[in-house]
């Protein structure tokens, strides 16, 4: 192959900072010396030395911050239109330091796209160098020559210019122009369900001299993928490619989707080729290649028909019959139970069933056991033998059978769950003396027994005790609102207290109170006397009234009262008034009435009413 | 014949008897689904039709048998939420009810689903319904009450059992206290409605998923946001929209709401 388009740049070493790292890691050195020997010096006695220390102090330093050189190269440089090479940037820096830009200013007539990027530690001499290579695919439909002009990207915070680039793009293709190196993927299939394992190669073809080039740091990029590193294997092999028969390095594992849908897949790795002008000592370098993207196509699993046990396990499995570590134990002994599934799809791993939560028999989660080719299967690996092993301890005696363990797959040809309960395996237990820890958890796998077997209860009857679920009354403002009533209730009772209490401690406000209240009574009938023409009776309420009125202010009876109790109430100018001469009158008329041997005569004494009207209001006005 | 004295009343009389009986005899033409025929329906196997009538009766003549049957019915559909709140609202209505603690604990075994993160307050106030706690706390504090202001406004000989009843009345009323504040925390609980409901970062739309949850997930309303909803479930604490979340106490407008869910889930 002829060397590639190439331009190398040197950055300029300001200071000399590479020796400074090599002296900073002299000085390590040193000062862990010294803190080794200062510890001697102490204890007096020399220690070992730290293994790990001294294999950190060993260790060459890696080479970071200077002598950063930007290679940029197309892979081919020649191309036929419609065709695509790879545009591949060699920082001899660390990954994480470079910033590199989301787009790459190039002629419109190309089309580039990230493909891969990838770091490597090279050894020299002296040193470790780390090296990142960015690919880019570029495309050009187009016949010309095209540039890549040069650009500027960030590492270690310095700028760094990355050099200019030719593409030369031609109508026909040349004997003269050799085939890209690059990475073939290939999977065992491409529909496939969530969290099936699938196996996949990355084909990296010898070169037109035959030669074969390992490929080292493989990796596959894509989202929601797990691959299996465990399952690695490489070889070569020859194979028909591209038209003839050639030495192939094979890198091969597996593969799971995590995710559902189309998931491109890619697949990178770093090989060898020889440099275009090597330094002593170092005639080739890393190249980093990638592959083509291929698209899988990833379903998820079916979430009707699943069967008991179901962990994940997706592919054509066959369970071997299981096999007892004894046939007659004692309670409490323990025994192994191997169980072995044979996998027609090559999968290699297998998530074992949970025991069951059983009485009677102590179970301990499986335990993986190591895969192995089934006999018989082809080298291609599918047809493998996975096993794992329980162990259970029978908790009672007259146990004549292990435990059935639900198990099931997917099988993705037929899609459907397939049963592969562990059936039960024949076993004579006899009766032993069973440790207390052993009794005690069979009395709690009884009681588990019985708390987990859970079913729908049976619909009721009757509705049974009605009643709105949503019916808060605290949470109503109804609610608070009807504690008025009784509060209304209580304050009047109070209040009525606090009244009779005034009322007993003050008497005369109801005596005044009872009297205004007879008072008024009797001047209807006083009135009523007067409409009437009817004397004595007026004359009796008259007086009756004024005793009435005056009572309160002695206080006394109102029939204990005589006309001079009457006038003692009134003011000096009434007693000697007209007013007088009216009481005494009535008086005088009732007394007669009352207490004399003939009747008064009578007449003459209702035309005191108007008077006898304003006097009683006086006195109603005073009470 | 003797006129009595209803006689002029006699016409009204007979119109307002048949008024008041019309009033409470169902109207014979309206087919109205009976609890008989839900439990036929369920029996059957027809599920849907067992759902739709319990449903109806639960909003017409709420009861603990009638929500037991609705939830058992609406789980047989397949719906979580449903089956849950009408299970978790039979313990409103009959708190100490044995059938519906076991489905709950079987639907939640089964479903892989938590109960609510009950608050000690709540707990007490799951022991009595909640009419019975306010009542508790209502009668308890005017016991309280009447019997320190009666003896002073009755002039009641002074003797020591107002004083103990008045005593025995606080005290039941501060004990009630913290039932009938879990009564009003109980409302903030809820259930996620649908399946793979995403709980959003923001009360928008288009906020972005923290997690998405199964539908009978329980959650705690923390604060509201016009059509949003933030809650705090036992994974993580985001917004939903309010139809995606069914409250176990819906308030007013939500019932309503809730119930029109209800009957197309």
């Amino acid at each position: 192959m002829p060397p590639p388009d190439a331009s190398t740049v040197q950055l300029p070493q300001p200071g000399g900072a590479g020796r400074r790292i090599c002296r900073r890691a002299g000085l390590l050195g040193a000062i862990g010396a010294g803190l080794l020997a200062s510890t001697g010096v102490v204890t007096a006695q020399v220690p070992a030395p730290d293994p790990l220390l001294q294999l950190m102090l060993a260790q060459p330093p890696m080479e970071v911050g200077t002598n950063v050189t930007v290679t940029a190269e197309l892979d081919p440089p020649v191309i036929v239109a419609g065709g695509h090479s790879t545009y591949r940037v060699t920082i001899s820096a660390l990954d994480d330091s470079i910033r590199w830009p989301v787009d790459i200013l190039a002629p419109q007539e190309l089309t580039l796209r990230l493909s891969s990027r990838a770091q490597i530690l090279e050894p020299a001499p002296d040193r470790i160098r780390p090296f990142t290579m960015i690919n880019h695919l570029v495309a050009a439909t187009r016949v010309g020559t095209y540039t890549i002009p040069t650009f500027k990207v960030q590492v270690y915070g310095r700028s760094v210019a990355v050099p200019a680039v030719t593409l030369t793009v031609v109508a026909q293709p040349s004997a003269a122009l050799p085939p890209p190196q690059q990475l073939y993927l290939q999977l065992a299939e491409t529909n496939v369900y969530c969290g099936q394992a699938v196996d996949f190669q990355v084909l990296l073809p010898a070169a037109s001299n035959n030669l074969v080039q390992a490929l080292t740091q493989v990796q596959l990029n894509g989202d929601g993928l797990l691959v299996d590193q465990a399952t690695v294997r490489q070889r070569v092999q020859p194979l028909e490619f591209l038209g003839r028969l050639r030495p192939v390095y094979i890198y091969e594992s597996t593969l799971t989707p995590l995710v559902a849908g189309r998931l491109n897949v890619t697949a990178q790795g770093f090989t060898t080729a020889p440099r275009p002008d090597p330094p002593p000592g170092a005639s080739s370098r890393y190249v980093l290649l990638d592959s083509d993207a291929v698209t899988l196509q990833v379903e998820p699993l079916p979430r009707t028909g699943e069967l008991p046990g179901f962990t994940g396990a997706i592919g054509k499995f066959a369970a071997l019959p299981p096999r007892l570590s004894a046939d007659v134990i004692r309670v409490g002994d323990t025994v192994k139970m191997m169980v072995a599934f044979e996998s027609r799809t090559g999968a290699r791993r297998l998530v074992p069933p949970p025991p069951p939560a059983v009485t009677n028999w102590q179970i301990y989660p499986a335990v993986s056991e190591a895969s192995f080719p089934a006999p018989g299967a082809s080298p291609n690996l599918s047809g493998t033998i996975v096993a794992f092993s329980y162990t259970l301890i029978p908790l009672t005696h007259h146990l004549t059978e292990t435990p059935a363990i639900p198990f099931s797959s997917f099988d993705p040809e037929a899609k459907r769950y397939v049963d592969l309960t562990i059936l039960p395996q024949p076993i004579r237990v006899e009766a032993g003396a069973a440790s207390a820890e052993a009794q005690a958890l069979a009395q709690a796998a009884a009681a588990g027994r019985t708390e987990t077997g859970l079913q729908l209860g049976a619909v009721a009857a009757a509705p049974g005790r009605s009643g709105n679920p949503f019916a808060a009354p605290q949470l109503t403002r109804g609610f608070f609102g009807l504690q008025v009533l009784p509060f209304a209730v209580l304050a009047a009772l109070g209040y009525g207290a606090r009244r009779r209490r005034y009322l007993e401690r003050h008497p005369e406000v109801v005596r005044r109170r009872r009297a205004r209240r007879a008072l008024r009574h009797e001047r209807r009938i006083l009135r009523a006397a007067a409409q009437a023409n009817d004397e004595a009776r007026f004359v009796r309420s008259a007086v009756q009234a004024l005793r009435l009125a005056c009572a309160p202010h002695f206080p006394a009876a109102p029939h204990a009262l005589v006309s001079r109790d009457i006038l003692e109430v009134f003011d000096e100018a009434t007693r000697t008034g007209r007013a007088a001469e009216m009481v005494r009158a009535l008086f005088a008329q009732t007394d007669a009435a009352q207490f004399g041997t003939t009747p008064p005569p009578a007449g003459g004494l209702l035309h005191w009413q108007p008077e006898l009207q304003l006097l009683l209001d006086v006195l109603e006005a005073k009470l | 014949m003797k006129p009595t004295v209803f006689a002029p009343f006699r016409p009204w009389l007979v119109v307002v008897t048949m008024l008041g009986l019309s009033a409470l005899v169902p109207a014979a033409g309206a087919a109205a689904p009976t609890f008989a025929a839900g439990r036929e329906a369920y029996e059957r196997g027809n599920y849907e039709a067992a759902a739709a009538t319990y449903r109806q009766l639960a909003a017409d003549a709420p009861a603990a048998g009638t929500f037991l049957n609705w939830g058992n019915a609406a789980w047989q559909l397949g719906h979580t939420t449903e089956a849950l709140l009408a299970w978790e609202r039979v313990l409103l209505i009959s708190p100490h009810d044995a059938r519906a603690r076991h489905n709950l604990q079987f639907a939640r075994e089964t479903a892989q689903l938590e109960a609510p993160r009950w608050t000690w307050s709540e707990m007490a106030a799951a022991w009595l319904t909640a009419r019975t706690w306010a009542w508790i706390a209502c009668l308890s504090f005017w016991l309280a009450v009447s019997l320190a202001v009666l003896p002073l406004a009755l002039s009641w000989r002074k003797t020591s059992w107002p004083q103990a009843g008045m005593a025995l009345g606080l005290g039941v009323f501060l004990l009630s206290l913290p039932a009938n504040y879990g009564t009003w925390t109980r409302t903030k609980i809820g259930f996620i409605a649908h399946a793979d409901t995403a709980l959003r970062l923001t009360p928008t739309a288009d906020g972005e998923p923290v997690i998405r949850l199964a539908a009978g997930e329980p959650g705690r309303v923390l604060r509201t946001h016009s059509q949003y909803l933030l809650i705090e479930t036992r994974l993580a604490r985001g917004w939903v929209a309010r139809e995606e979340f069914r409250r176990l106490i819906a308030p007013g407008l939500e019932r309503q709401a809730d119930a029109a869910q209800a009957t197309s889930p």
